[in-house]
């Protein structure tokens, strides 16, 4: 989809949170993103080939598969697609298992970190 | 015939006089003057082997065992003679050695100023005499041995009675002492017991009047190095002589504890040779009682401790099951708080300012602002990771800490001084964690100042038990620290600041613990709170 001359990135939102889902998305898609939400990293996994996200944003702890199983399925498929982890926990962030990340976000209300990080990793700044 | 008569008359009188109840020394006398009489004496002595010197010619005779007479002296061995009694010998007399199986007593002596001739009757009487006259000795000497044994037997039941009287080291001491000084007739007396640590005889308690003297601390050290008890008599022109008995306290392990000392200061001196015993005796006791007082004394020191320890232990239990908690309902409220502050955001970017709802939804952002902090916080203390150490330099640290802190409006009234040792030695660290801490530190230092005062931050090296440390002071001129939350100050959820959950100080203590370091505060109440860190250096 083109807009303004642009094409509109995708960004695949995966939480367990249904309000967060919910924010996510309002806000994405006023920013011009074309957001797909998923529960879980299964979900999500299942969304990626028809979807074909631009930038994911992965919750780590959720039912059915966890962020970091997911993170480590996704990054065996897509090599160079950007991966955000977001999550309540602050102290997975130096942890090994999250360093196939580009980038780590410890949630908060206020999403502009969140949202220059993805303009960044989209090379849109 | 006459004679018999005469011996019958003086043996029934000897026999009358020694089982009388006179004295040792009455009996003696009384027995010599009868023999006096009946030998028609001029003078009739006993001479006491205490009295007789060694190689005299007294002493001679005596060990001969025999009679002796005075025709079997050349006259160079009778001036002789004189000079050494230096009392009136007559010209003629008899020496009968007074002893029995096991000791000498004596010799009995008849003087006479003309020539005497003795029947081997006459002789055979004198010797019966002598051995009775032993006989009166030995039994006085058996008198005064037992009498000394059961003196000493006493004493020692004084001093294992004190001794056993209490197990509290100090009040132990004070006894021995004075039941020792009571004991020997000591003028006073001294105890010296071994520091562990330094290894010195330091005086441990001192009895009686005592001035430092110079001679008790150089023959304690000489029988502590020894091992062996030591008696010296030290006589000054002028003064009154001092005498000295010296033993050391042996531990059960062989190595000497202390050394108790005892003096008396007189003109002559009135220890004897049974007090030294006394004294040596004494301290087989007194080392047992002062040992068993010291491993009375670990034992209540070891077990402050274990409770201490226990107290600890229970304290960090309940901090950790608080912990826990306070984690994962930190966890739990952090996403439906993000989706509140996400959401009234976008209602407020919604609204134009001077609306009302507008105020409402910016006091919603505020509110979730706070208590998103206030999670941090928690989780920051509660998932604290440890420190990925690396070399840094503390300078470095403090300066980036400064530079975090927010001093508002108000920057004229508080100074910050800086006094940094120069050519500081690096740390291993972690440096977020540190500036983390160090930021708290003076972000406290300034709130405590109320906007006016001076915050002074120092640092410097020193050596702490050999190795090499770095000391970091935060010191304001605030208000201080109330002294009754002072030891709270460090305890997660406490905080006497209203809008605070107080975790701040809490999680800088977790910091520098975790980096092997020590916290701790010197507070004046109204004057302000310097609080001093030490970090190992590399």
């Amino acid at each position: 989809m083109v807009l303004g001359g642009k094409t509109m990135k995708r960004i695949l939102v995966v939480d367990d949170e249904e309000s967060i889902r919910f924010l996510y998305k309002e806000e994405l898609e006023e920013d011009g993103f074309i957001v797909e939400l998923a529960e879980n990293g299964k979900e999500a996994i299942e969304k990626l080939p028809h979807f074909k996200p631009d930038l994911i944003t992965l919750d780590i702890k959720m039912p059915v598969m966890d962020g970091i199983e997911a993170l480590k399925r996704i990054r065996e498929m897509e090599r160079n697609l950007p991966i955000i982890l977001c999550s309540a926990y602050g102290e997975y962030k130096h942890d090994f298992t999250t360093w196939a990340s580009d980038a780590y976000i410890v949630k908060c209300a206020d999403l502009t970190d969140l949202k220059c990080t993805i303009k960044r990793l989209l090379g849109l700044l | 015939m006459f004679e018999t008569e005469e011996w019958f008359k003086l043996i029934k009188s000897v026999i009358f006089i020694s089982s009388s109840n006179l004295s040792c020394f009455e009996k003696i006398d009384r027995i010599l003057q009868s023999l006096s009489d009946s030998f028609a004496s001029e003078a009739c002595r006993f001479f006491r082997v205490e009295e007789i010197k060694e190689g005299s010619i007294l002493y001679r005779i005596l060990k001969t065992k025999k009679p002796f007479f005075s025709d079997e002296l050349t006259p160079i061995e009778y001036e002789e003679f004189l000079k050494e009694e230096k009392i009136l010998i007559q010209p003629f007399f008899v020496c009968i050695p007074v002893y029995d199986d096991s000791s000498f007593y004596g010799i009995l002596y008849l003087g006479y100023t003309k020539s005497k001739i003795f029947s081997s009757e006459a002789i055979e009487i004198l010797s019966l005499v002598s051995k009775e006259i032993g006989r009166i000795l030995n039994i006085e000497r058996l008198i005064e041995k037992k009498e000394r044994y059961l003196s000493e037997l006493g004493a020692l039941y004084e001093i294992g009675k004190a001794v056993t009287s209490t197990i509290k080291l100090n009040e132990l001491i004070n006894l021995i002492l004075i039941t020792g000084q009571k004991l020997l007739r000591a003028k006073g007396g001294v105890l010296r017991i071994k520091d562990d640590t330094s290894g010195e005889l330091n005086i441990k308690y001192i009895s009686g009047d005592f001035n430092q003297n110079l001679l008790e601390e150089r023959i304690s050290k000489r029988v502590f190095s020894m091992k062996t008890p030591q008696w010296v008599h030290h006589r000054s022109e002028g003064k009154p002589s001092l005498s000295m008995m010296c033993v050391p306290l042996m531990g059960s392990n062989g190595l000497v504890m202390g050394t108790l000392t005892f003096f008396d200061l007189d003109n002559e001196s009135n220890f004897e040779q049974r007090d030294f015993q006394l004294l040596v005796s004494m301290a087989e006791y007194v080392s047992r009682a002062l040992e068993n007082a010291y491993l009375y004394k670990g034992l209540e020191e070891l077990n402050q401790r274990l409770k201490e320890a226990q107290n600890l232990l229970l304290h960090r239990e309940k901090i950790n099951a608080l912990e826990e908690l306070s984690n994962s309902i930190a966890h739990e409220i952090k996403n439906p708080l993000t989706s509140i502050g996400g959401f009234a955001r976008r209602l407020s970017r919604l609204l134009s300012e001077g609306e009302a709802e507008k105020r409402y939804v910016e006091t919603i952002i505020n509110e979730v602002n706070r208590l998103e902090k206030i999670l941090n916080d928690v989780l920051r203390y509660t998932n604290q990771g440890s420190p990925i150490l690396k070399e840094c330099d503390i300078v470095g640290i403090l300066k980036e800490s400064v530079s975090m802190v927010s001093f508002g409006n108000n920057t004229n009234g508080v100074q910050i001084i800086e006094e940094f040792e120069g050519s500081l030695p690096k740390i291993n660290g972690d440096r977020e964690q540190l500036k983390h801490a160090f930021f708290h530190l003076i972000q406290n230092a300034y709130q405590a100042m109320e906007g006016k005062g001076t915050i002074f931050l120092r640092v410097s090296s020193f050596r702490l038990n050999g190795t090499s440390s770095i000391r970091v002071e935060v010191k304001d001129t605030g208000k201080g620290i109330d002294p009754e939350n002072l030891h709270n100050i460090f305890n997660p959820f406490y905080t006497n600041k209203t809008s605070s959950l107080g975790l701040g100080l809490p999680i800088v203590h977790k910091i520098i613990t975790s980096h092997h370091g020590q916290i701790e505060v010197e507070n004046q109440p109204g004057k302000g709170a310097n609080f001093i860190i030490t970090l190992p250096a590399l």
